[in-house]
């Protein structure tokens, strides 16, 4: 199977995750690949 | 005569009263010797009876009295204990005694490591004072073996390191990986020059990353290895695989058979975890002989003998090297995790090969060469699977 990759394109995604470091680096990498991102420490 | 009578009469009931005054008290006496003579017996039933080892001791600390449990602990006979100063015989219960005698309530406690010809044991030590019948003061000496005590709870301990440890640099690694492959999927393109400076750079960090990973793995892996799975295999296949194999992975060594091996070894076990044993063994003996080739002429030759003695329903596997030698007087302690005395060793060598002979219900012991020549010498006690040498008895 292959995705387009226009597919997934400019979604928006929200991160959660309590440590700073790796939400930032995941937030990067989201972006890197041409997302948007939020960010939360917890799901509350 | 009337009053003669009178005074014979009162003679002889004084007399009566007497000889049953007499009685009485002599009957009383008997009993107490009976009571006294019960409570001695019950005294050594119970001595004799409890795991603690105890000793009497008199005043000036002679020994006047050693248990069962006493004389099989401290590997000592009767014969040879009773009448001897405690500070020549035991030198190792001098202090807690010295400081009994000093203390005001005239009691001490202390934690010993005692040395037997099987090994070194832990031992709980008190002191204390008892008035005798005839007023004299004496001492006893009670120990318990906390050998086995200890050695759980420093494994307990330190396994629990072992687990934080893991976590903790595990944690950080998915970070710093994750952004080396950031770096290098997103600027390496980018650069016109120097670049395969850069690819070397992100490269090291992700593969060094990789080996961290492992060896943290390999880590929690001891502190949790797997339970094993018994079967019943021929033990003698198992080792004659590794003994050639270990042949082939180090040539320069002289691996000997020391007299005839039996044909079977009948065993119930794991064979993927006796298998890592008897290699880490081999390695081990392996390594320390090279480390002596290394200090010797080329003329010298390192060799490793390994024995096998049935014993019926157990055996004995020997396995020893004409290396330098174990590299430390307390030699149990190489079989602690992280104990080491080789640089980038890692520790875990024997204490593995520990776990798995006593998860097999088997011992262990580190010792000198017992033929007297210079070396390193490991020997395995295990059990024998009493129902497949019926199996095959049935079969002849």
């Amino acid at each position: 199977m292959t995705m387009d990759r226009r597919d997934i394109s400019a979604q928006d995604i929200l991160i959660v995750e309590d440590e700073a470091d790796i939400r930032a680096l995941v937030a990067g990498i989201l972006q890197d690949e041409g997302h948007q991102t939020r960010e939360a420490s917890t799901s509350e | 005569m009337c009053q003669d009578n009178g005074v014979k009469s009162l003679t002889f009931s004084a007399f009566n009263r007497m000889t049953q005054q007499l009685n009485n008290q002599r009957d009383a006496l008997v009993r107490e010797r009976d009571v006294s003579e019960q409570r001695r017996q019950f005294s050594e039933a119970v001595l004799s009876g409890v795991r603690a080892g105890v000793l009497g001791l008199t005043e000036s600390g002679r020994i006047t009295l050693i248990n069962a449990s006493a004389e099989r602990l401290l590997g000592l006979s009767a014969e040879a204990a009773l009448d001897r100063p405690i500070e020549e015989l035991l030198p190792e219960f001098g202090p807690a005694f010295a400081r009994a005698r000093e203390s005001v309530i005239n009691r001490a406690e202390d934690q010993i490591a005692y040395e037997t010809q099987a090994g070194s044991i832990n031992l709980d030590l008190r002191v204390a004072s008892y008035l005798g019948a005839r007023r004299d003061t004496g001492w006893v000496v009670t120990f318990d073996d906390m050998t086995r005590l200890v050695a759980a709870q420093r494994q307990s301990a330190w396994r629990e390191v072992a687990r934080r440890i893991a976590h903790e640099i595990k944690n950080p690694l998915t970070p710093i990986q994750l952004s080396a492959e950031r770096l290098s999927r997103k600027y390496g393109p980018l650069l016109t020059e120097d670049r395969d400076v850069f690819d070397n750079c992100t490269q090291t960090i992700i593969r060094q990353v990789g080996s961290l990973e492992r060896m943290v793995d390999a880590f929690s892996a001891f502190a949790q290895m797997p339970q094993p799975e018994f079967e019943s295999i021929n033990l003698i296949d198992l080792l004659t695989d590794v003994f050639f194999e270990q042949g082939v992975a180090f040539p320069a060594i002289n691996f000997r058979r020391d007299g005839l091996w039996p044909d079977a070894l009948p065993v119930r076990g794991d064979e993927r975890l006796l298998t890592q044993a008897v290699t880490n063994i081999y390695k081990n003996a392996a390594e320390a002989v090279l480390r002596e080739a290394d200090e010797k002429d080329s003329s010298w030759v390192g060799a490793i003998d390994t024995l096998v003695i049935d014993q019926g329903e157990s055996f004995q596997i020997i396995i020893r090297d004409n290396g330098p030698g174990w590299p430390m007087a307390d030699v149990d302690r190489l079989l602690e995790p992280y104990v080491t005395t080789r640089d980038g060793g890692t520790g875990l060598g024997l204490p593995i090969v520990k776990r798995i002979v006593e998860d097999h219900a088997g011992t262990i012991s580190l010792t000198p060469r017992s033929d007297g020549q210079r070396g390193a010498q490991v020997s395995i006690f295990l059990h024998m699977d009493a129902t497949q040498i019926m199996q095959e008895e049935a079969a002849e």
